[in-house]
This record gives C-alpha cells, sequence and structure tokens, in this order.
C-alpha cells in the first residue's frame, strides 16, 4: 500500500463515515453482533455475510499480525468464519460477539501451526510473565520520552517487541478493545493484560534507548 | 475509595482511558486524576504516541469478497444437499458476492469476481489495488460527540482552512429539473406510507470543495508552551481538498390530516413525536485530493495534538486507511449503528436510540443513497428497498 512519506498527487473517492454517538451504554446482549450471531446460529447467510463485513478486515489484520504470512491469515480468516457459522450456537453472550469472534481466529490460528508443525510457543502463555519481559527488567533508568519519539522510528520499534507485546497493542489500540475483551481472547487473567502493555512500553524504551546508544 | 484514586491505579487504567474503551465512570476518574496529576499526563501522552504508531503499524489488508466465496464454497463442500440449488439462490438474489456460485473458485469464476468487484468499486478507488477492493464499499459509523467536535484542536492552528460558503439546498419545481442541476437519477418512492403527502418537496444542493493548508510556522506559534509534537517538515505546505458534487433531496411530509390528528392515532406509536418525514438523498461520492504529504500522514499528525478525545482518536483510527475512508463528522447524540443488506449491497443502518427514527445508507457505482426518517428500522429498509 502507498503509505510512504509523499504522494505527489493522491486522489481517491473516499467514502462518508457517519459518525455515531458513544454506544457503551448499550448491552452486550442487545448489539446488533449478538443479533447476527443468533441469525447465523439458525442458518441465516446474509447475517455471516454481514458479520464477515463488519469484522473480516479486524479480525484479518490480527492475524496476519499474528501469523507474519499473507496466505495463511486468508485461510485462517476463512477457517475462522466456517467455525463461526458451525458454532454460532454455542456463542452465550458471556463475552461481546466480536471479542468471541477474534478468540475463534486466534485458536484457529494456533491450532492451524500446530498442525503444520510450527512453533507455537510465541502464541502460548510463557512460563512466566517474567520471562517475556526480561528485556522490560533489563531497561534501566527510563531517560527516554516515547512521546518525543518521531512516529517512524516508534512504527519501526512496535515491529520489533515480542509477538505478545504486539498483539496487546493491536487489540488495543488498533481495535480499540478493553482490557476485559482481551483478556478473554486471550484466555489470560485481566491482570496479566495490564501487565503486558506497561511490559510492551518499558519493552519499547528499552529498545529505543539500545538504538539510540549504538548509534553513537 | 481513596485507592482507586491513586497514581498506580489509575496509571494501569490509562491505555484504556486513551482507546476509549472504559465506562463513563473510570473515564471521568481518570480524567480528573489527569487533569491534576503531571506524571500520569505525560504518561497518557506516550500511550497515544504508541496508539498512533500502533495504528500506522497494522498491515494495510482487508477481507475481500472471495474470501467469504471460499468460505460458502467450503460449507457447500459440506452439505450437499444445500449446495447446487440455483431454483433458491435465484430466489433470493443474494448480492454477487454472496452468492456460492464460485463453488470450487476456478481461475475462471475468480476474474468473474474480481471483474464484478471493480465495477463495484469507485472509480477514484482503482489506485487502491485489489487488496482493498472490498473496503470503499464500506459505510463505517464512527462514534463522536458534540463535546469531541468542540475539543478537535482549531484547524486554523495548524494551517489555513478554505471552507465553502454554506449553501442552503435550493427547492426546485420538478424531478426533472432536480436530475437536470445534479446529473442523478432522482430518487422517490412510487407509494408513500401512509400519513405522508404523495407529493414531496425536492431541493439540490449544489457541490463544493474546500482545502486545508498546512502551515510549519502556524503551528509553531500555536504550540508555544504546548506539548504538542512539531509539525513534520513533509507536512509543512501539504494541502487537502476535499470535493463534493451536487446532491438532491426529496422530502415527504405528513399530510394536513395526520399534523392535525384528525385521523386515529393508534398506529402511531406515543414517542414518535407531533410529524412524521421521510427524507430521500443522494449524492456522487466526494473525492479526496492530497498534494504533499499522505492523507494518513496528516490524519496521524492531527490525531496526534492534544485535544482530541481518546473516543474519537479510537474510531478514527479503526477506519484503517484513511484514504478510504474519511470520517465526515455528523453528531448525533445517542445512536446506534449496524451493517445491513440494502438493494443488493452492503449498507448502514442509523437508529436513534430514543426511538424518534433513524436512516439508512449505502453506497453503488460511485453514488451514495440514504433514505431518513421518523420509521422504525424495518420500515426505512422496506422504503430502501423500494425506490429506484
Amino acid at each position: 500500500m502507498g503509505r510512504s512519506a509523499t504522494h505527489p498527487v493522491e486522489e481517491r473517492a473516499i467514502e462518508p463515515a457517519i459518525p455515531l454517538a458513544a454506544q457503551s451504554d448499550i448491552s452486550i446482549a442487545a448489539t446488533p453482533d449478538a443479533e447476527l450471531l443468533s441469525r447465523i446460529a439458525e442458518g441465516d447467510r446474509d447475517a455471516l455475510a454481514d458479520l464477515y463485513a463488519a469484522h473480516g478486515t479486524a479480525i484479518l489484520r490480527y492475524l496476519r499480525t499474528l501469523a507474519g504470512d499473507d496466505q495463511l491469515a486468508e485461510e485462517v480468516l476463512q477457517d475462522t468464519f466456517l467455525a463461526i457459522w458451525r458454532g454460532a450456537s454455542r456463542f452465550q453472550g458471556r463475552a461481546s460477539a466480536r471479542t468471541w469472534c477474534f478468540g475463534i481466529a486466534r485458536r484457529r490460528l494456533r491450532d492451524s501451526l500446530r498442525s503444520r508443525g510450527h512453533l507455537v510457543e510465541r502464541l502460548e502463555e510463557p512460563l512466566s510473565e517474567a520471562s517475556l519481559n526480561a528485556a522490560a527488567a533489563e531497561a534501566g533508568p527510563e531517560t527516554i520520552a516515547l512521546d518525543r519519539i518521531e512516529l517512524g522510528r516508534l512504527v519501526e520499534a512496535v515491529k520489533e517487541l515480542s509477538l505478545l507485546h504486539r498483539e496487546v497493542l493491536l487489540l488495543t489500540f488498533a481495535e480499540g478493545l478493553s482490557g476485559p475483551e482481551i483478556a478473554a481472547i486471550l484466555d489470560v487473567p485481566s491482570g496479566t493484560v495490564k501487565s503486558r502493555l506497561s511490559n510492551a512500553r518499558h519493552a519499547l524504551r528499552a529498545q529505543l534507548r539500545t538504538v539510540e546508544e549504538s548509534s553513537r | 475509595m481513596m485507592e482507586d484514586r491513586s497514581g498506580d491505579h489509575v496509571a494501569s487504567l490509562l491505555p484504556e482511558w486513551v482507546n476509549g474503551s472504559l465506562d463513563r465512570a473510570r473515564t471521568q476518574l481518570v480524567a480528573e486524576h489527569v487533569a491534576e496529576c503531571a506524571v500520569c499526563r505525560a504518561e497518557a501522552d506516550e500511550w497515544r504516541r504508541i496508539a498512533a504508531a500502533t495504528a500506522r503499524g497494522i498491515p494495510a489488508v482487508a477481507a475481500t469478497p472471495e474470501g467469504l466465496t471460499r468460505v460458502w464454497a467450503a460449507l457447500d463442500r459440506a452439505r450437499p444437499d444445500g449446495a447446487a440449488r440455483p431454483g433458491l439462490v435465484a430466489v433470493t438474489a443474494p448480492p454477487w458476492w454472496r452468492r456460492p456460485m464460485l463453488q470450487g473458485a476456478t481461475a475462471g469464476a475468480l476474474a468473474l469476481a474480481l471483474s464484478a468487484a471493480v465495477v463495484f468499486t469507485p472509480l477514484g478507488s482503482y489506485a487502491q489495488g485489489l487488496i482493498t477492493i472490498f473496503q470503499p464499499r464500506q459505510l463505517t459509523a464512527i462514534p463522536v460527540t458534540l463535546d469531541d467536535l468542540a475539543a478537535l484542536p482549531d484547524l486554523q492552528n495548524f494551517g489555513t482552512l478554505v471552507a465553502p460558503s454554506h449553501t442552503q439546498p435550493e427547492l426546485v419545481t420538478s424531478t426533472a429539473e432536480a436530475a437536470a442541476r445534479t446529473g442523478l437519477a432522482v430518487p422517490v418512492i412510487i407509494a408513500p406510507p401512509t400519513g405522508l403527502a404523495p407529493n414531496p418537496a425536492i431541493y439540490v444542493v449544489d457541490g463544493k470543495t474546500g482545502s486545508f493548508t498546512f502551515s510549519a510556522s502556524k503551528a509553531a506559534t500555536a504550540g508555544q508552551g504546548k506539548t504538542a509534537p512539531p509539525m513534520p517538515a513533509r507536512i509543512d505546505g501539504s494541502q487537502i481538498a476535499v470535493t463534493t458534487f451536487p446532491a438532491v433531496l426529496v422530502a415527504y411530509h405528513q399530510t394536513l390530516a395526520q399534523a392535525t390528528g384528525t385521523t386515529s392515532d393508534v398506529l402511531r406509536p406515543p414517542n414518535r413525536g407531533p410529524g412524521r418525514t421521510l427524507i430521500l438523498a443522494r449524492t456522487t461520492v466526494p473525492t479526496v485530493r492530497a498534494t504533499g504529504a499522505s492523507v494518513d500522514d496528516m490524519e496521524q499528525y492531527l490525531l496526534a495534538q492534544p485535544g482530541v478525545s481518546p473516543q474519537l482518536a479510537r474510531a478514527i483510527r479503526s477506519l484503517g486507511d484513511p484514504t478510504s475512508v474519511l470520517p465526515i463528522p455528523v453528531p448525533i447524540d445517542q445512536a446506534l449503528s449496524h451493517p445491513v443488506s440494502v438493494q443488493g449491497t452492503s449498507g448502514l443502518a442509523l437508529a436513534d436510540s430514543s426511538g424518534i427514527g433513524g436512516g439508512i445508507v449505502w453506497q453503488r457505482d460511485g453514488i451514495i443513497t440514504g433514505v431518513a426518517g421518523t420509521f422504525s428500522e424495518r420500515e426505512l429498509l422496506a422504503l430502501a428497498n423500494s425506490i429506484n
């Protein structure tokens, strides 16, 4: 995609996005997504198509981030929607429908990697969060203010993070999910999500500090 | 609840505060704490920066119609009795990309799907390439409130805004005149719902262009003493111009009998208010033209400014590639939206949460059509499917 710094001329047809007020007061059970799932459970293909239109791209970019492989991500996306079609009747509304779909995508990817003989440790819960966060622990005095770092460098630094750190950042800031929602997708306690986010930030600082020092 | 107000506790809520996913009470709690605590304020700024970097680094991919086609193919293979029933398919006539016609996904079938995708894609988005053929057809709702808009950084602090003059819709005498003035097929309803006068008022609105040119010197002056990030050199002097095209509005109002209450009100729910209105609107998809930096760069720069609420920033980021979706703020206080299937394409249903009314919006062949009024979603959807 043309995301380079400059485009001499760029012209696109665009969609109007109709902004609406926040939907946070609506209970999970009453959300349209949950309705779509109950229609899917009854065999309504239009409902699955609507769910795909609403969340397919978000799930695909999540899978792409985790898998690091376009073709595999595409395959798992289709696998995920097949699983949603077959399993919609098991959706009980304990998590939001969107969270439920992301959780399925993650498990399908893990199964798919495993069946191909890939190592899946990177997607599994580390033995302790401490092992994951070794880099963060070694960060030492934090003298780097991330809000002063040039955005392009920070983008690159995020890409260098461990998979679990990138995952939690993506779910939080690209998908806008809450801590409890992310905890449900990852199947970990809410506190783990909080510490993982915090450690991702420390790891970013550590990494940028290393780059800074080595460039001197 | 003193411990809830401690810095540690609030610090662990900052990512969710920045992404707008906290409930109202905790959003308020964090906002109050951050207003007083410089440490948490600096930390929140860092999270915003990380949020911007994360959003920018997400892979530019889009779920395509072919992906869904492969899901249908797999389903049909698994359920032989449901496959190869062309009669059923023809009766329900689902949109092309939902049809299980590409069973086996042969090269020829794929080519057919791609050519259909191009036909359905707005002309200007050819440059997007095949990867996003699905995305430009999506209408995306982003949540904003009036407070969000009031808090938006004043654009004049970052450059020069040339806003088009405000023009009122102009009443015309006939659909033919409206068609001649706008070049659009004027949407009409053959049989307006009971209570609405059959002769609508027809208006046209002229197209217009607005532009904004970034200026680093203006931003530096405005940003003195604040923590606003400096304007990157590539953005200085860049211009973004939005062009809208002529639009036609067709407004059906209630008949006099309904207005004076001389007919039975039994069919009208009590919360529907005094009158019913139905408005059809149609226009050509607007275009955005950027010179200098990319639209993405400009958007990321503006999002990083103080004053953009976490909720709004999250919503804008969640749109994905901003060159295919541009948010046009139309604040509605409390409303809901969800995707719907309308006229064989995917659209967006909007509903006012007070139950007074709502709308359906969809886009096809580069033309946006909307139906809005004091009706239920089911009624609006039926009306949307009935117009030309």
